[in-house]
């Protein structure tokens, strides 16, 4: 470690590149705690997300319409209007309406902090994704399946949790992928309510240092990373779930 | 009662807001012209790039492959961010001096992405089209120029419009990302507003506003994709 801090101090000295998170032990240290931060918020976005999406998703196959008609409206809702205006509404409109994201007149903390609203922001806009994809997945099941199922004795929600949902899952894997995928990117917007994610800690620091092509090549970087180990799992948890004879 | 009247009274948030909605809706034109200009130059790099993916030389099509993971990979408000900092405000072209504003900033960086979705898109539209195609092209001694353009591209077009239409949704919506390196797009308008007026009770509204725009522009685009999706995919499957 060392050795790599001293050589990324020698390359500024000698060319002028200034790298400094390698080698700076405080930047250094801020930097690693923005990455950590991100990741955080997109396992909590992720996880969140699901949630929402497999709630939304059973609330869209229930029989009573008007209860369908929300879920759907919400659905469509959050998939086509822009995340980052879904967080500013959120965190400055719902924020400050019902005092969440200020300090009290006392003193007290917020409610949330930035970083919950960012969550919230994450799970609310990629639960929507994840509901439209789950039903694509269901509404993938052959029909003959479906029926089969019946045949067998099985109940609705008999039929959809033990037959339906294993196969919906997992045709619906690589498009959950994907989303996840989304998540990970979508967590740099957390940049925009101060949360000290990696974008906004190189902010801070290419505003100290003038080092704007390095940090932001760093940064790309990070989050390149990050992706691929995200994909990496990704396709490991699709390997783990492969049936025989199903799909491909 | 009175509650619900005074929402519409002459002291109400909206009755603040009315005079307002001409720069907003000049904001929201901003985001529209961006996210088309973006989608449009994406739409022939993407091509370009995609059209390299599908090359028969290795030595093309591992390049072509990995600038399309990388820009399919980064995430957007990075990718804007790096353009916004790192492209000159201007450059001279032999006497003259061509500046280029924020926004048109903007659309380079959203045009980046739409490149590398586009290349993939591409790749997969051509994919689709059974390989009987290309050889009953070659057997009909049609060239690869003409191949592609008179045989595959018409067929692949049906499979690329609805995720190019998606696509388009997605930046139509990203297009609000410009707001936080200060482009005068929607947002970035309605926080002015906000400042303007300091009154907390406007918060709500003005982002309900925004967000309402964006509803109305994307949503029957992506309802038309959806719908072209099951339409054609009907005629393809038999």
């Amino acid at each position: 470690m060392d050795l790599l801090a001293q050589s990324f101090e020698a390359l500024y000295h000698r060319t002028g590149w200034n790298f400094s998170v390698f080698y700076n032990a405080w930047e250094a240290r801020k930097y690693a705690d923005g990455i950590y931060v991100a990741i955080e918020l997109a396992l909590w976005g992720l996880f969140g997300a699901m949630l929402l999406g497999t709630l939304c998703c059973f609330l869209r196959l229930v029989r009573f319409a008007p209860l369908r008609w929300l879920v759907t409206a919400y659905v469509e809702f959050f998939r086509n209007t822009p995340g980052l205006a879904q967080l500013y509404f959120l965190f400055f409109g719902i924020g400050s309406y019902f005092r969440l994201s200020s300090y009290g007149p006392n003193g007290e903390g917020p409610v949330l902090s930035p970083m919950q609203f960012v969550i919230i922001a994450l799970s609310l806009q990629y639960g929507a994704f994840v509901a439209e994809i789950l039903r694509a997945g269901i509404e993938g099941v052959p029909k003959t399946t479906k029926e089969a199922a019946e045949a067998l004795g099985y109940g609705r929600w008999g039929a959809l949790y033990h037959v339906i949902m294993p196969l919906a899952f997992r045709a619906s894997l690589p498009a959950l992928g994907n989303n996840m995928a989304q998540i990970v990117k979508s967590t740099a917007m957390a940049y925009a309510i101060a949360v000290p994610e990696a974008l906004y800690v190189a902010h801070e620091i290419w505003t100290e240092h003038f080092n704007v092509i390095e940090m932001m090549n760093v940064v790309l970087i990070t989050y390149l990373a990050i992706m691929w180990v995200f994909t990496l799992i990704v396709r490991q948890i699709e390997r783990w779930l492969y049936v025989p004879g199903m799909g491909r | 009662m009175t509650a619900l009247l005074d929402m519409f009274g002459p002291h109400s948030a909206w009755a603040v807001l009315i005079p307002w909605f001409p720069l907003i809706l000049k904001g929201f034109w901003l985001n529209i012209l961006i996210s088309v200009l973006a989608m449009a130059i994406g739409i022939v790099t993407g091509a370009a790039l995609g059209a390299l993916q599908m090359s028969k030389v290795r030595l093309i099509v591992l390049p072509a492959r990995v600038l399309t993971l990388f820009l399919r990979n980064s995430p957007w408000l990075v990718i804007v961010f790096y353009v916004m900092y790192l492209m000159p405000f201007e450059i001279r072209v032999g006497s003259q001096w061509i500046s280029f504003p924020d926004w048109v900033k903007a659309v380079v960086a959203f045009s980046l992405p739409v490149t590398g979705y586009i290349s993939e898109i591409v790749r997969g539209g051509m994919r689709a089209v059974p390989t009987t195609q290309w050889e009953a092209a070659e057997a009909l001694a049609f060239g690869p120029a003409r191949t592609v353009f008179s045989i595959i591209l018409p067929q692949a077009f049906k499979q690329m419009l609805p995720p190019t239409m998606n696509l388009y949704c997605s930046v139509a919506m990203a297009t609000s990302l410009a707001n936080i390196v200060g482009v005068q797009e929607v947002i970035t308008i309605t926080q002015t507003i906000l400042t303007t007026e300091t009154r907390p009770g406007l918060i709500l509204p003005a982002y309900g506003i925004t967000l309402a725009l964006f509803f109305v522009y994307v949503f029957p685009i992506s309802l038309l994709s959806r719908q072209l999706e099951r339409v054609w995919s009907k005629g393809l499957q038999r």
